[in-house]
């Protein structure tokens, strides 16, 4: 940016920035799937900065909300903790592969991921209480069996863990998909703890949110060093997605059930198209 | 909390994973206190950035990307790199538990896990370091 950013600049991008943060919370994907479409295709800015912004927003809310998900009984702090030297090191794959990677390439891949991340919005992916798991010698070995207290049933519902290195595999790659466009990634976390890992859904999604953060840090210092963070840039974005998440913790959550969840995915189907006609047009026009 | 399990050795556990939660919760606020102090660090930065453009017409664009490099532009008086330290503050906060997080699987003699939480804070150090390279 050669000039100084005007006031109404700042006042824009954060606006935008508490809607995006505000959907996040109500879509259940966090800030971070709106943030770079909303900076790259809106506001014309680049996707470097737009990416190390994002970032930033993603541990702000991650970090601002870790009571919730450690309150919660449902999260399963060793699994998080094993996980996340897959995620990290995954993330710094990322924060790598993002810095010489086309631009067109990324923006593409963007469009992609925004695709997936609208399938959980749509259909159920993994099990309530999946049958017959039993601990592989990896779970046995870390002690990652637990049990959590079900709020619907009323009882303490105990579980095992399953094919615990694909899942490490998976997780490395939900890492290296945070590092690489500067988003939580939470779908894929998801992903890999209920299909490969085969652990109760509660469970999956409170432990993929305790995670978030620290997979971010991992990549974000990275980009920060690298000059990605632009302050003009990250300042009103980590601001508005903060103010916009918790204003969405605060009043909508409630109203978070599927019903409502399904009204955003054509929105999100919208920006995964404009990210690839984007994408496509920078790899085409060369 | 009440369970239905007798085995010993298995209640055992649970206290342990108890008294691990109890000392993670305090970690978790102890960061959302770390997230407001940063958010407060960068809103006074935008404030300082747009005062000292209305008021002398003219501002420093440019920002630090390293510690020593926010420490000096501070002492030139450049409000960019407040708001770089409020930034640097926040990206902090999940490293910190994680340091936090292998004291209390070492006061729980969970060797292991210590093992494990220490071998992600290394790789999130390292991270902060390969940021040199530039690459």
């Amino acid at each position: 940016m050669a000039s100084p950013p005007h006031l109404l600049f700042f006042l824009l991008v954060f606006g935008a920035s508490i809607a995006a943060g505000l959907i996040g919370s109500l879509v259940g994907l966090g800030g971070g799937v709106f943030v770079v479409p909303l900076l790259t295709l809106v506001f014309g800015l680049p996707l470097p900065e737009a990416i190390g912004a994002s970032i930033i927003s993603v541990i702000a809310t991650s970090s601002g909300a870790a009571a919730a998900y450690v309150r919660d009984r449902m999260t399963n702090l060793r699994i998080g903790m094993f996980l996340e030297i897959a995620t990290t090191l995954g993330a710094i794959t990322g924060a790598f592969l993002t810095a010489i990677a086309p631009t067109g390439l990324l923006f593409v891949i963007f469009g992609l991921v925004l695709v997936f991340s609208a399938a959980p919005l749509i259909m159920r992916f993994g099990e309530e209480l999946p049958q017959g798991v039993h601990n592989d010698r990896w779970a046995d070995k870390l002690s990652l069996a637990s049990s959590y207290p079900d709020a619907r049933l009323g009882r303490e519902v105990a579980y095992q863990v399953e094919r615990v290195p694909l899942g490490v595999v998976m997780m490395y790659i939900a890492g290296t998909i945070s590092g690489l466009l500067g988003i939580g990634s939470g779908t894929f976390k998801v992903l890999a703890m209920d299909t490969a890992m085969r652990l109760p859904v509660k469970v999956s999604t409170t432990t993929s949110n305790f995670m978030i953060g620290v997979t971010a840090a991992a990549s974000a210092g990275i980009y920060f060093e690298r000059g990605d963070i632009n302050p003009v840039i990250a300042a009103p974005v980590a601001l508005g997605v903060l103010a916009g998440a918790t204003l969405g913790a605060r009043t909508l959550a409630r109203l978070s059930n599927r019903s409502v969840r399904k009204l955003f995915v054509p929105v999100l189907l919208f920006i995964a198209l404009s990210m690839l006609i984007r994408g496509g047009a920078i790899l085409l026009g060369g | 909390m009440t369970q239905s399990k007798t085995n010993s050795t298995l209640t055992q556990v649970q206290a342990q994973e108890r008294r691990l939660r109890q000392a993670e919760l305090i970690i978790s606020h102890v960061l959302r206190g770390g997230v407001v102090v940063s958010a407060g660090i960068i809103l006074l930065g935008v404030l300082w950035f747009y005062i000292q453009m209305a008021i002398t017409g003219h501002t420093t664009l440019t920002y630090p990307h390293s510690l020593s490099g926010i420490a000096r532009r501070l002492g030139r008086g450049e409000p960019l790199a407040l708001i770089a330290l409020g930034l640097l503050i926040l990206l902090l906060t999940p490293i910190l538990r994680v340091a936090v997080s292998i004291i209390t699987f070492a006061i729980e003699r969970d060797w292991l896990y210590t093992g494990i939480t220490l071998l992600v804070l290394i790789i999130l150090l390292v991270s902060l370091l390969l940021g040199r390279g530039g690459a």
